[in-house]
């Protein structure tokens, strides 16, 4: 067991070192010449001189693998560089951004779990009720339905028609509830037809029908037995949709004018500050990363077969 | 039980006929943009702005009094050239890399799928915005963003159908009778492969109007006043109090087209597999589609 756990730290660790090569490459993919493009955000006059000593400053002529090394090691102490537009330190920016975006997903994913779990579990309860015909629904309009559409509905139904949730900036609780619905809810849907799908088949076993035959009641056997078999699948997939919020956040964090970690990112994007860019997408592969492992070691505490194949 | 959770059900037949319609009327919109719009499209006339449903606006206008009509058939079709342009893009890309990696296999293998891995553990929309940070704004920008983050899927796709057949007896017989590596790879490796690429192409293209239309609504993709629907989203939002309209129907056109792509793709996916298919094997097939697919 603790080896398997190991092996999966270690993976875990050199995917880490790869995602930081790529996001390190994105500043020498960067066209034409980064030193120019520095001096030309710090002053409308640019002299060769200039750029020739900002060459120096951020030590762009020595070699790749130098250069890599100079940016990991402070990166790993905490030193993510400065902002070509602001000036502010990206690491203390990342800091005070992370709040809203920490916020945003896991009220997201929560609101993702219990809707979906507990849709699929009603629906397994009585088969073809009304839980399953509203799984049904939101899995046909679920995968299509842009998240941005979602959220103006949203916006518009409890903002502007009935006024009765904040739908601007992110302040207490209150102003949480929409922004996580929003979010939570496409994923929540799909994932809800993911677990039903796993419990209908389940359900259909032999073992289910020797219970049956016991005089088990539909409920026991759900709770007891058909749960835990269809949770590594379902957690699986939620893992997923976990980590691909921070994709919709790069959408629901600016339509809610949160100051969160992806906003700082898309802005990042527009103005070309590759500096925040790369912390930005370094920080991303690190959660996705992370997510991942996690989801490794979960599945393999609660999957038996797995289990075992780790101690062999 | 659960009928309704396969993909063989009468109600997913009729679905699919559904998404054919959508396309083919979507299809035929945008092709004929220029024709079917009533009004040019970004004409604007600020004494009739944000109105409501009316004989001489049909759809009522935006906060500028352009006619809403025809920015969204206008729209419909700068989606579809971008969202064109990248498929045949990446998949011509892609096919050439993933045909290139299966056949010629060993260290080419094992880089290509390392990168290939590693991109597509980030969401593609990442990587398209990354893409774009780099590159700056711009129409071709975006399109050369999105080719970029959409093509591993395909060189994916590609290597693994090319791994699958190159050893099959037929093609290993052709080998023996003297068959060159440019015939072996152009009548009988591509064909195979284009089978699932163009399955997984068609529901793709509903991800790729929908990766448009996000860009576009960060202000990163099409830039105004050029139409889209994103962006007529965007733009709409600030008067979502005063005409809600503005924001939903592109809303709607957007969902309706994701929607008729996605079940078309389905729907083709289940035809590809003419022999008995389990379906717990067609689950797995949707669901590794379906992956791609959440953005």
């Amino acid at each position: 067991m603790s080896r398997i756990v190991l092996r999966r730290f270690l993976s875990a660790l050199v995917l880490m070192v790869f995602a930081s090569i790529a996001c390190f490459s994105i500043v020498t993919a960067f066209p034409g010449n980064v030193a120019r493009v520095i001096a030309e955000m710090r002053s409308s006059t640019v002299s060769d001189e200039i750029v020739r000593q900002i060459e120096v400053e951020y030590g762009l002529n020595d070699p790749l693998p130098l250069r890599y090394l100079h940016w990991a090691g402070r990166a790993l102490s905490g030193d993510l560089g400065e902002s070509l537009r602001t000036g502010q330190p990206v690491a203390e920016a990342l800091i005070e951004r992370a709040p809203p975006t920490v916020t945003l997903i896991i009220g997201g994913g929560l609101f993702a779990l219990v809707m979906g779990a507990g849709l699929a579990f009603l629906g397994a309860l009585v088969p073809g009720s009304i839980f399953d015909r509203i799984i049904h629904v939101l899995s046909l309009v679920g995968a299509s339905a842009p998240k941005f559409f979602v959220a103006a509905l949203l916006i518009y139904t409890f903002g502007v028609a009935f006024r009765l949730l904040p739908t601007y900036g992110f302040g207490g609780p209150l102003s949480w509830i929409l922004p996580c619905i929003s979010i939570g809810i496409i994923p929540g849907s799909i994932l809800s037809r993911v677990a039903r799908v796993a419990l209908a088949e389940e359900m259909s076993r032999q073992y289910v029908v020797t219970a049956i035959s016991k005089g088990l009641s539909r409920r026991r056997i759900l709770m007891h037995d058909a749960v835990p078999n269809a949770l590594p699948v379902t957690i699986n997939a939620f893992a997923m949709h976990f980590a691909f919020m921070v994709q919709a956040a790069l959408v629901i964090e600016p339509i809610f004018a949160w100051p969160g970690i992806a906003a700082y990112f898309v802005e990042a994007v527009r103005f070309r500050d590759y500096q925040v860019l790369q912390s930005c997408l370094l920080v991303f592969c690190i959660f996705f990363i992370l997510v991942n492992l996690s989801v490794d070691l979960i599945s393999v505490t609660l999957d038996p077969k797995q289990r075992q194949k780790g101690l062999a | 039980m659960g009928a309704w959770l396969t993909t063989t059900s009468t109600f997913a037949r009729r679905l699919g006929w559904l998404a054919i319609l959508i396309i083919a009327t979507y299809l035929m919109l945008a092709l004929f943009a220029p024709y079917l719009t009533p009004y040019p499209p970004n004409a604007q006339d600020l004494m009739s702005a944000n109105q409501s449903f009316s004989a001489q606006h049909l759809l009522g206008t935006d906060h500028l009094g352009r006619d809403t009509l025809s920015r969204l058939i206008a729209g419909g079709q700068t989606t579809l050239v971008a969202v064109a342009v990248v498929v045949v893009l990446a998949m011509f890309i892609g096919v050439v890399i993933g045909t290139i990696s299966g056949y010629v296999g060993g260290w080419i293998d094992e880089i290509i799928m390392r990168i290939t891995d590693f991109m597509l553990s980030i969401p593609s929309l990442i990587v398209a915005l990354a893409m774009i940070g780099i590159f700056g704004l711009g129409y071709w920008n975006m399109v050369a963003a999105l080719t970029i983050a959409w093509i591993p899927s395909y060189a994916r796709i590609t290597r693994g159908v090319v791994v699958a057949t190159v050893h099959q007896p037929h093609i290993e017989s052709l080998w023996v009778l003297g068959a060159s590596r440019t015939r072996l790879i152009a009548f009988h490796l591509l064909p195979a492969a284009l089978r699932s690429i163009l399955v997984y192409a068609s529901v793709d293209a509903g991800v790729l109007a929908l990766a448009v239309a996000t860009l576009s609504f960060l202000g990163l993709g099409i830039q105004p006043p050029m139409s889209e629907w994103g962006e007529m989203f965007v733009d709409a939002m600030p008067y979502l109090d005063v005409s809600p309209r503005q924001v939903v129907l592109p809303g709607l056109a957007l969902t309706f087209t994701v929607a008729g792509f996605n079940y078309l793709g389905e729907r083709l996916a289940s035809l590809d597999a003419p022999r008995a298919i389990s379906g717990r094997a067609l689950r797995t097939r949707l669901a590794n589609a379906r992956k791609l697919l959440v953005s």
